[in-house]
Order: C-alpha cells, then structure tokens, then sequence
C-alpha cells in the first residue's frame, strides 16, 4: 500500500515538473500536435520568434545534406539541426541546437529556441539569433492580476505598518513624556494644531530653500549644505513620526479607553498599537478593494484623507510643544488666577497634602523692599 | 498584551511585506552579418543592468547577447535594411519605475549574484550613427576600433564609462552626452576626434582626459549642477577656458586670464587647441595637464 501511494506521488511529482519544464528542455515523447501548435504560434508571435509552418518541421535530429537544396524553411523538433546544403527560407530548432556547416547557406534567419548555434563557416544572410525561452504573454509590464494587486497594496500598507510600529515602540522607549505631551495638544488643541501643521507642511519646501540658499552664501555654510539637507530630512521626518504616532496614541485611546492619565510603558503600548491597527486597517480595506474602481478607489482616497488630518493634526501638535517638550495643559488643569480673596481663605490639608501657594505680587521697584 | 503573540504577529506581518517577486530571466543572442551596409544607425534603449557597447568581429553588422527578467523588460530589436537602422535594447518598465513609481519589494532580488547585462557589439570599418538611451544601472561603452560618426549618450541615473581607445576613422562631427545623476568618466576622449563635444552633467560631475589623436581646433561644453568636472589636457595642447560659475570654482592654475577668459601658456603656439565653455553651479570645475 505504502509502495503505491510512493509511486502515485512520484507520478504527481513528475507530472508537475513535466508541465513547468520549459520548451527547449520538453521531452519529445510528451509531444502532441497540440503542444507542436501552440509553440509554433507562441514562436511566430514572440517578438525574437520566427514564423514557421508545422510542414517545415520534423521530430528529432535533422540534416540537410550538402548537395540538398531546400526551397522553403526546416526545422527541427528536440534535435540539433545541421545545415550542410543550401536553404532558401529559415532554419529552426526548437529545444535544440543549429550548427551551419562550412558552406552552408542559410537566406533567411537561424534561430534556435533553448539552444546555442555553431556556425563553422556557412552563410547566413540573414539574423542568427538564440533565445533561451518564449515570452509570449510577458510584455515589458505585464498587466498585474487583482491578487497581485491587493498583495501589493496590502504588503505596502503592511510595511508602513511595521516601519511606524517599530517607532512607536522606539519613541515608547526614549521619548514617552514627548509623544504623552504632542498626544496632549492633539486632544486639547485639534483645531488649532491642525491649523498649524496645514501652514508647517505650507512652509516647509520654502523655508528648506532659504535655508540653502543662506548657508551657500558663506564658503564654510556651503560645506554644511549636505549636513543641514540630512538634519533638515530627519526633522522633518521625525516630527511627521512623532505626530502621527500621538494621533494614533489617541485614536487607540478612543477605541481601547482612556488610560487615566497612566504614562507608563505598558499603559501607552496597546492604545498606540491600535490606533496603529485602526489606521492599518483602513488601508487594508481601501487595498483590499483596489481592484473594484469607484470602491477601490473611494475607500482609498477615504484612508488617505484620514491619515493626512491625522499627520498634519499631529504635526501641528509637534510644532506648537516644541516636540513635545513644552507641553500644552489640557483646560480644565490651566492654573486659573485667583477671582476673589475668598478663594484663597481655604483651611490648610492636616493630611500631608500640598497646598496651593498663594501667589504674591513682585515687589515693585522703589518700594525701599520694606513690607 | 502579550509579548509573544505581538513579535509572532510582526514577524508575520514582516513576512507578508517583504514576500519576493519572482523572476523569469532570459538569455538572447543575435548577430547579423555584413551585407551590403555602408553605414549603421543604431538607437539603443536599456533600463537596468550592465551595458556594455564595444566593437563586433569583423564582418558582423551587430551583435548582441542580453540577459532580462522577462517579468519586468522586453528584449527589442528592429533591423530595418532600408534604412541601415538597428534599433535595440531590453525595454524595461524601470524606465517608468525610475521617474513614476519606485517598486520597494523587488529591490532586494534586483542586486542577485547575476543581474541583467546587454552586451552590444557593432561593426567595424562602417560610420555608426549612435544614440544610447540609458536608465539605471551602469554602462561601459569601448569605442575603439569604431567609427562613430555622430554620438549622444543620454543617461537617467547611470554611471558611465567611455573609452576612446583608438581613433575614430574620420573626424566625428558632435559628440553629446547627457548624464542626470551618476557621473561619467571618458578617457582618451581626444581619439573620437570631435570638432564639438557637449557634455550636461547634472549630480555626480564627470572626469574627462583629452588624450588623443585629434587635431586643429576643438570647443568644449560642459554643463555641471553638483559635483566636480576635472579636465585633463594634453601638455601639447593649447586651452582657453570661458567660465561661468555660480557657487562655483575654477582651477586652472598657470593660466592667464584675459578679455574674460583663461588661456594656457603655450595657447598661442599650440598646434591642437581646445576652447572649454564651462558652466557650474555649485561644483567645482578643475583644468589640468596629462601627458599626451
């Protein structure tokens, strides 16, 4: 039982090799006249093919004599093909080699499919040429298939993906207290942020130009040129980076619950990794579609926008806390000045809880610093 | 959330984003003899890989053996007896990648043990009107034993290398190439016997040596934005140098200027004289000596 299943196999193995060999290496007993019109009409349509009728061609091994005078065009079927005589047509070997014999005369061309040609000093007027294989149906870009497609957009969107993840995690790392106060001015200042992420993103290219320019003015400001356009291109990819990821920290947050204020590692991950999701996830989505038009290309066009809100949202956030590092108080914790006396006539906590200092004038200046 | 289900997930998703292209390689050759040409235009297109452009045996119109991922190129080649014009090359869709749509996947299998090459050979004894479209990749072009007749090389993102080993069989009458990004370097230019040779280097500048078998009067055009163009000169030549700079420098040191030009010393006296019209925009344009 087990020996048959062995050959059963063996047969499925060799079949499948047998279908995917290519022409040049096809076994001629599997050859059908089928098979033998098809290749002749990928060879006549392949653009370094060669038009030849199936009259012209013969099976194995194949020689025309020296004192033959073949009107027409040969060819040969899984055989070498010698040339001793005279051909007034083409001489063709498919999934063999031609050798051209010494005074040998070919008018047309030669041409072997999955072979090499030897020429020991005949004629040929016309084009000798070898082509390892058809490429028949394989144009210079070939019309990608709807799978192949989706799995190029969703492998795009999928490396974005992990590019970001991997800065989040490292942002998570060495700048929470940054990403924690741009996701701040996200959630207490969108409008105002996305105001100015909008002129940010306006102002970049020309502010990048007077910058060059500036520095070329001077000879050692030329030298730094190449540095300022590399410090320039992180920044600016940095602070795209660092926007994106607090919009994406507060749209996990939306999804996943607020945090409660809880800053550490563990507590930021899940959110930014899902807001990450949810973004990855309209992409997949538009991706998914790419191959249905209007579909396709409204939910791309869809994931786009919400991205660049989010970017230019997060990039304004960026710019207005310096990075993160002049954080933006959300309202309802702004210090607020004292409206009346009163206010301030509250008894002092027995419990070790800090009080609120009372704020206290500046001494003005030619007050003699007396009470 | 838990670390091993989140690394397992990254590592499939990882897997999924970089998924390789397959490739479908092809080799082609052909050759065409001699007949009754008398002369050859050929127009060469290549977008990715090693071209190398060199003399053909004797007898032989052209020659040609490329190797191409049939995915992603086609292997062209249009002879028209009529005309006496070959136009060939392997047509890629990098071409379009180049300037419309970078494809990330494939980058890593494009720089395999054996990339794509196209290896041009071209008749011998017969004036070759040459026009080289070039893409990306790199390029070494071996002109002696050739007689060009008119040259224009045009190159995207490429670096070149030409060599004028012998001299041309009659004087050609343009020489141009055209290099956005990527630099050229020609050696033993002086042997094309140019009367005018133009040369645009856009980023990665170009060196240029003047060696050769040419004689009376040559002009000179070189165009450089970014990078540096060195010069070499034969000793016996003589050289006078407009130059026009903008955050730009020129080195030709020994020479004299006057009415707005630089000349060499032995300009008056001078059997060969080159005349360099320079224009450079933050790159440095250098003039020097080379023994002839």
């Amino acid at each position: 039982m087990r020996a048959i299943r062995v050959i059963i196999a063996g047969c499925v193995v060799a079949g499948a090799a047998t279908a995917t060999m290519a022409w040049g290496q096809q076994a001629p007993a599997a050859s059908s006249a089928a098979e033998v019109t098809a290749v002749l009409d990928s060879l006549a349509k392949d653009q370094n093919g060669i038009a030849l009728d199936a009259a012209d061609l013969a099976p194995g091994p194949r020689t025309i004599d020296a004192k033959q005078h073949v009107t027409g065009s040969v060819g040969a079927w899984h055989g070498p093909l010698t040339v001793l005589g005279t051909v007034d047509g083409n001489a063709v070997a498919i999934g063999g080699d031609v050798i051209i014999g010494k005074g040998a005369r070919v008018r047309g061309d030669v041409l072997s499919l999955g072979g090499s040609i030897t020429n020991q000093g005949g004629t040929v007027d016309g084009e000798t040429r070898s082509i390892s294989a058809l490429t028949v149906g394989k144009p210079g870009r070939p019309p990608l298939t709807r799978a192949e497609v989706v799995r190029r957009s969703v492998s795009l969107a999928t490396g974005w993906f992990l590019v970001l993840a991997l800065i989040g995690l490292g942002a998570l790392i060495v700048a929470r207290p940054n990403l924690e106060a741009v996701a701040d001015a996200v959630r207490v200042q969108t409008v105002r942020a996305f105001v100015v992420g909008l002129l940010t993103q306006l102002g970049i290219a020309p502010a990048f130009v007077l910058a060059v320019v500036a520095c070329a003015i001077t000879i050692i400001g030329l030298i730094a040129v190449p540095f300022l356009v590399v410090a320039a291109a992180a920044a600016v990819a940095g602070a795209f980076a660092l926007g994106f990821l607090a919009s994406a920290l507060l749209a996990g947050e939306a999804l996943a619950g607020p945090r409660n204020g809880d800053a550490s590692f563990a507590a930021m991950l899940q959110p930014l990794l899902i807001g990450l999701v949810a973004f990855l996830a309209l992409w997949v989505a538009g991706s998914a579609f790419s191959w249905v038009g209007g579909v396709g290309y409204a939910l791309r066009f869809i994931s786009a926008l919400v991205t660049w809100i989010a970017l230019t949202t997060g990039l304004g956030a960026v710019v207005l806390t310096r990075a993160g590092a002049r954080p933006v108080a959300p309202p309802a914790q702004l210090a607020r000045a004292p409206s009346t006396e009163l206010e301030w006539q509250t008894p002092t906590p027995v419990t070790g809880v800090a009080a609120a200092r009372r704020p206290t004038p500046a001494p003005r200046q030619g007050a003699g610093g007396g009470r | 959330m838990n670390a091993g289900r989140f690394a397992g997930a990254l590592a499939a998703l990882a897997a999924l984003a970089s998924a390789p292209r397959a490739q479908d390689w092809r080799t082609v050759t052909a050759q065409r003899g001699i007949a009754h040409e008398d002369a050859l235009h050929v127009v060469v297109h290549y977008g990715d890989g090693k071209l190398t452009l060199r003399a053909a045996d004797p007898a032989v119109l052209y020659d040609v053996n490329a190797r191409f991922d049939a995915d992603d190129a086609r292997f062209e080649r249009r002879y028209d007896a009529a005309t006496r014009t070959l136009d060939i090359g392997v047509d890629s869709a990098t071409m379009d990648r180049v300037t419309l749509r970078p494809r990330l996947s494939s980058s890593a299998q494009r720089h395999e043990a054996t990339p794509g090459y196209f290896t041009l050979g071209l008749a011998r004894g017969i004036p070759i009107d040459l026009v080289v479209h070039l893409a990306m990749g790199e390029a070494e072009f071996e002109l002696g034993d050739l007689w060009i007749s008119r040259l224009s090389v045009t190159s995207a993102l490429s670096h070149a290398v030409m060599d004028f080993s012998t001299p041309n069989l009659q004087p050609m009458d343009e020489l141009t190439i055209d290099a956005s990004v990527g630099g050229i370097t020609v050696h033993r230019l002086g042997n094309a016997r140019a009367k005018r040779v133009k040369l645009l280097m856009g980023v990665g500048g170009g060196e240029v040596d003047l060696r050769g078998a040419w004689t009376g009067e040559m002009t000179l055009d070189a165009t450089v934005a970014v990078g540096g163009f060195e010069l070499h000169v034969p000793r016996d030549a003589g050289v006078k140098v407009i130059a026009s700079t903008t955050l730009a420098g020129l080195d030709a040191a020994g020479f004299t200027q006057r009415d707005g030009a630089y000349y060499s010393s032995n300009y008056a006296s001078a059997s060969r004289k080159v005349t360099v019209d320079a224009h450079a925009t933050l790159a440095g344009v250098e003039v020097s000596w080379i023994e002839p």
